[in-house]
């Protein structure tokens, strides 16, 4: 087997444990909605049916591990809007944005609304939530996720992220950018195999002008995530740092207890990047059984 | 939302959809979308019909259920047991049809319902 991503031995840790661990399917993971149900009542009617469930993060009884539900599309309990199949590391990005109840919230990248209705189930469906998504062809996609899942707080706009109107500034915002998804390749067929996206080389520049765009219209004291799922440090600490050079964000520490993160790089292909990089986190399929995701916490000083 | 003190800075955006549909025009009725009767049908006290796992298995297949129930025509909630709203239903002289998607709401999904079928509370 062609060994995959070994441009990225110098900072993966246990690379061996790594690549063996995208042999595997990456597992069901499930995110219960409290927006339409208890998640103790969710959990025990499905344990009742002999679906096995289990927590994934300690601390929230909404986040669990199904993996005896290799169609959670098929259960009647996604169809009320219960249950919503999202990867961990994917759910783990509006746990740290935390946006607060009654906020005012931009999702830049939205469709098809996985962390956007997470953040309006964490905001209780108060507030408001802009969920922006640039191609009309995904609003399908975006506004079905969101009124199955019963999300009330939130409204839909079509703006280029990087142009994002300047006139409104928001408490929160997400900037999950569009990226090269390394982080959700799995080799779990003997045919599977790894294609670059073709866009990987553009990426970069795209993506740093959603975030540049994304900080100006947070507020002063506000908070943004950046996040992607790929392991690219030219899409992620690059991106994140030259921010950094052009204004006066703050990247603050990612408290996840129990979930093994590891740090930002802080330097790639010659490229040294602002030692703050540190404080951001990445995440890797061996270390967390999901999706690889980087994600970096962002403040904008008073 | 239409509370949330932030809608007069939404309102300077471009909005192309707000919130949950809430209604259909049906010829000149209005006929509530699923997704609305899902998120406040708990709170409804009438039109609103209570089906077992095995009546809601032969709704969503296609045929409709004669019933012997006090109901007026027109569109009623049905919900399966006691706790779980599913969705809008149209009553016609003592007969009821789902309205609800079929791509939405699949017989598939019920066939674990028939594990431990005595007890829909959800």
């Amino acid at each position: 087997m062609t060994p995959l991503f070994e441009y990225y031995k110098e900072f993966v840790p246990d690379f061996a444990e790594f690549q063996d661990s995208l042999k595997d399917p990456i597992p069901t993971h499930l995110r219960i909605n409290t927006l339409k149900a208890e998640a103790g009542k969710v959990q025990n009617r499905l344990k009742e049916r002999g679906l096995k469930l289990f927590f994934s993060y300690l601390d929230d009884p909404t986040l669990v591990l199904a993996p005896d539900i290799p169609a959670p599309g098929n259960l009647l309990e996604y169809f009320l809007g219960y249950i919503h199949p999202q990867a961990f590391t994917s759910c783990l990005a509006a746990l740290v944005l935390n946006p607060e109840p009654e906020s005012y919230v931009l999702d830049m990248c939205a469709a098809p609304g996985g962390k956007t209705s997470h953040m309006a189930q964490l905001m209780g469906n108060t507030g408001l939530i802009v969920a922006n998504e640039l191609y009309s062809s995904r609003h399908v996609a975006l506004g079905h996720t969101l009124s199955r899942l019963g999300v009330a707080n939130c409204v839909i706009t079509s703006y280029q992220a990087q142009q994002f109107p300047l006139r409104t500034k928001f408490d929160y915002v997400l900037v999950d950018v569009p990226c090269s998804g390394e982080g959700t390749f799995r080799r779990v067929h003997s045919r599977s195999e790894y294609r670059e996206n073709k866009q990987k080389a553009l990426l970069p520049e795209l993506q740093k002008k959603i975030l540049t765009r994304g900080y100006q219209v947070l507020k002063k004291g506000g908070f943004l995530l950046y996040s992607t799922c790929t392991y690219n440090p030219e899409e992620n600490e690059e991106v994140v740092s030259h921010l950094l050079e052009q204004s006066d964000a703050e990247i603050l520490p990612i408290n996840l207890e129990s979930i093994a993160i590891e740090s930002g790089i802080e330097q790639w292909r010659g490229r040294r990047y602002d030692s703050m990089l540190r404080r951001a986190a990445r995440f890797y399929p061996h270390r967390v059984n999901s999706v690889g995701f980087f994600m970096a916490r962002i403040r904008k000083p008073e | 939302m239409r509370k949330s003190p932030h809608l007069l800075e939404a309102g300077r955006l471009k909005i192309e959809y707000a919130g949950i549909k809430a209604f259909h025009k049906v010829g000149k009725y209005l006929k509530p979308t699923a997704r609305l009767i899902q998120c406040f049908g708990n709170q409804a006290t009438k039109a609103i019909v209570e089906l077992r796992a095995e009546e809601l298995a032969s709704l969503v297949s296609g045929h409709g259920l004669e019933m012997d129930l006090a109901l007026e025509d027109g569109y009623v909630i049905i919900r399966l047991g006691r706790d779980v709203v599913l969705g809008v239903g149209l009553w016609n002289k003592g007969r009821l049809i789902s309205q609800i998607p079929r791509r939405e709401l699949r017989a598939a999904m019920l066939d674990t319902l028939f594990i431990g079928q005595e007890d829909t509370k959800f």
